[in-house]
This record gives structure tokens, sequence and C-alpha cells, in this order.
């Protein structure tokens, strides 16, 4: 039985292939990138997981509450329009707090 | 530990008997068994939660009834090692191999060790992600011996079993039905702020194997190339660059 192994021609055939494959699949890196997004949570719908201890994930009580975040596509935040005028934030809000 | 105190009363916080270890006293300065069973209480429930956090898709495959039988006796024999709950499990997948009341789902070990590589990958540190640019410039010398860093979330897990597919369990029941007894490796990376979980086939694990562990990228090839006759070069570089397995090229 031959071994077989990788010439430099193939390997260097493979990466090039490759490159275009993913470039073709996600047009930069950014593509598929995420954002913490404040204030766009459905009430016990926001984001974070993070294993025992940390667990936030669905504890928001009011809709849109402002320091509950979700993950969303990068550059979607801040042009999301909520009902009642409301945007999304990449920073924390003060509106719309649990009492 | 080295207080006697002290691991007394780890030791009656943990052990079978529910019994007050001396000195855990009421004002009237009697043993003050119920407190204590309360207290002993909340830490091994405690503990089970903090497991059914880590380890979702062991929880909802045997469900929480049996999880909970599961959870409660390795917290009872593995007591945490650190403060740091988001780490807590360390050890339960060997637990699972040898826990005779799920002999019959001999995959769950494995899957116990996707869930760990997934909390790792998790909190693993934000290093940015070979691309494609990165290896465009280089010639043919330079790719055959290019050696890569892995990312700080890369892990590979080998396995029998499907568990990559099985992985999908985190979320919930899956709505396809999953073949068991396919042998999958799971690729676990974290390319941006989500845990990505990929499934490979036996060449593509001895690629991974290979290049994660310090080989050439000329040596990985022909390793997956040894391995299986179907390895698909090109097709398994592109998911390498997408899944972000690996941080940027070794400097020499």
């Amino acid at each position: 039985m031959s071994k077989k192994v990788a010439t430099s021609a193939i390997v260097a055939g493979a990466v090039a292939a490759a490159v275009t494959m993913v470039a073709h699949t996600t047009p930069a890196s950014a593509a598929g990138a995420k954002e913490k997004c404040f204030g766009v949570a459905l009430a016990g719908k926001n984001d974070c997981a993070a294993g025992a201890g940390t667990t936030c994930a669905g504890t928001s009580t009011v809709d849109y509450q402002g320091n509950a975040w979700s993950l969303v596509d990068a550059g979607t935040c801040t042009t999301m329009e909520l009902p009642g005028g409301r945007m999304g934030s990449l920073s924390e809000l003060e509106r719309d707090l649990p009492t | 530990m080295s207080d006697p105190t002290q691991h007394s009363f780890a030791t009656a916080l943990l052990g079978g008997e529910p019994a007050p270890p001396p000195g855990v006293v009421g004002p009237d300065g009697a043993l003050a068994p119920k407190r204590f069973a309360v207290y002993r209480n909340n830490v091994t429930v405690s503990l089970i939660e903090a497991l059914g956090a880590n380890f979702p898709a062991i929880g909802n495959f045997i469900g929480d009834e049996n999880f909970t039988i599961l959870a409660r006796a390795y917290a009872r024999s593995h007591p945490p090692t650190s403060p740091m709950m988001q780490a807590y499990g360390e050890g339960f997948a060997e637990f699972i191999d040898g826990f005779e009341p799920l002999a019959h789902a001999p995959f769950l070990g494995d899957l116990a060790r996707v869930e760990m590589a997934w909390l790792s990958a998790y909190h693993a540190a934000d290093d940015p992600v070979l691309t494609g640019d990165d290896m465009a410039g280089l010639d043919e010398q330079a790719v055959m011996a290019a050696k890569l860093r892995p990312h700080p979330a890369f892990a590979l897990v080998r396995s029998r079993y499907a568990i990559a597919d099985l992985a999908a369990w985190r979320d919930g029941e899956p709505g396809e039905r999953i073949r068991f007894d396919e042998a999958q490796s799971a690729l676990v990376t974290r390319p941006l702020m989500t845990v990505e979980v990929r499934g490979l086939d036996q060449a593509q694990a001895v690629f991974f194997e290979s290049l994660g562990g310090g080989g050439t990228l000329g040596q990985a090839v022909s390793d997956g190339l040894e391995a299986g006759g179907d390895f698909d070069t090109a097709r398994t570089i592109a998911l390498m660059l997408e899944a972000g397995a690996f941080a940027e090229l070794e400097k020499r």
C-alpha cells in the first residue's frame, strides 16, 4: 500500500479553493456577526445563557426592557424600530425598567 | 481544608448521613438537625441546578427527574473544586460513563464532553480568527509548512456516536431523528459571540487533530487523506476557516 501524501500543489490548490468558497458563502468576516442590543427583547425573551451562576436569559419582566439585551445581526440594532417610537441601543437604556 | 471543623462540616454536607456535625447548634446550645438539613438540601439543590444549566442537552435528553438523580449522585461524590459555578462539571462525563442506570445510552458521556467544551468555548478569550485573507498570500512552500495556533475556544471531541447531531438537544428535542451509531466528532468553536458545534467525519477529525496538535498543514492534509478515501481537502479547509477553529499563522 502506498502512503497518501499531500503534495504542495494539492494543498496550495485546496487552500485557494477553500478561500474562494468561504469568500462566497460569508462575504467578509463581519457576516453573521452579532451585537448586543438593549431594549428590544420581549419580556422573558432576553439573551445571556453563560452557564450556571450567570444565567440571566429570560429574566426580563417587561417588554423592551431597557437593561436587557438580545443578540441581533451586527449593524441592525440601532436601526430597529419598535412600537411606541422606541429604538434599540448598543448600551443600556433608562426606559422600560421593571418597577 | 485543614481545619477539622471545616472538614467535618463539609463531610456532613455531602455525606450519606444527614446528621449535623458537632458544634452546629441552635440558640439553646443543642444540635440543630432540622436547620442543618435545610442548609444541606439547599447546597445539593443548587449544585443540581448548576449542572442542569451547564449540561442542558443531557437534562433535556434524560428528563428532569432522571437528571436530578444523576446530578445528585455526582454532586455528592464530586463537590465543586472552584467557586465558579459556570465551570462546574469536570469529570461529569466520566461519571456518566460509569453510571449504571444510563448504560443503555452509552453516548451520553461523550455528549457531556461536548457540553463541557461548549462551556469552555463560551468563556474563552476573544481572539480574532484566522481568515481566508491570512492564507491567500502564502506560496506553495509556506502553505505546506504553515502551522496554525488554535483559537482559545477550539475543541475537538471524538466519538463513536453522533454527538454533534445530539448536541442539538441543548435546545430541546430536535425535530429530526438522529442515528446514534453514526461515528462523529464534534468541532466546537466560537468565531464571534455564539458557540458553534459542527459534525466531522473520521478523516476530518484526524485532520483537525493533527493540525490542532501542532502539525503542519501539509502533514494534516496527508493525515486526513490517509484516514479516509473521501477526504475533501478544499472543503475541510473551508470548514476550518468558516468555523474559526484557528487564531493565526504561527510566526517562525
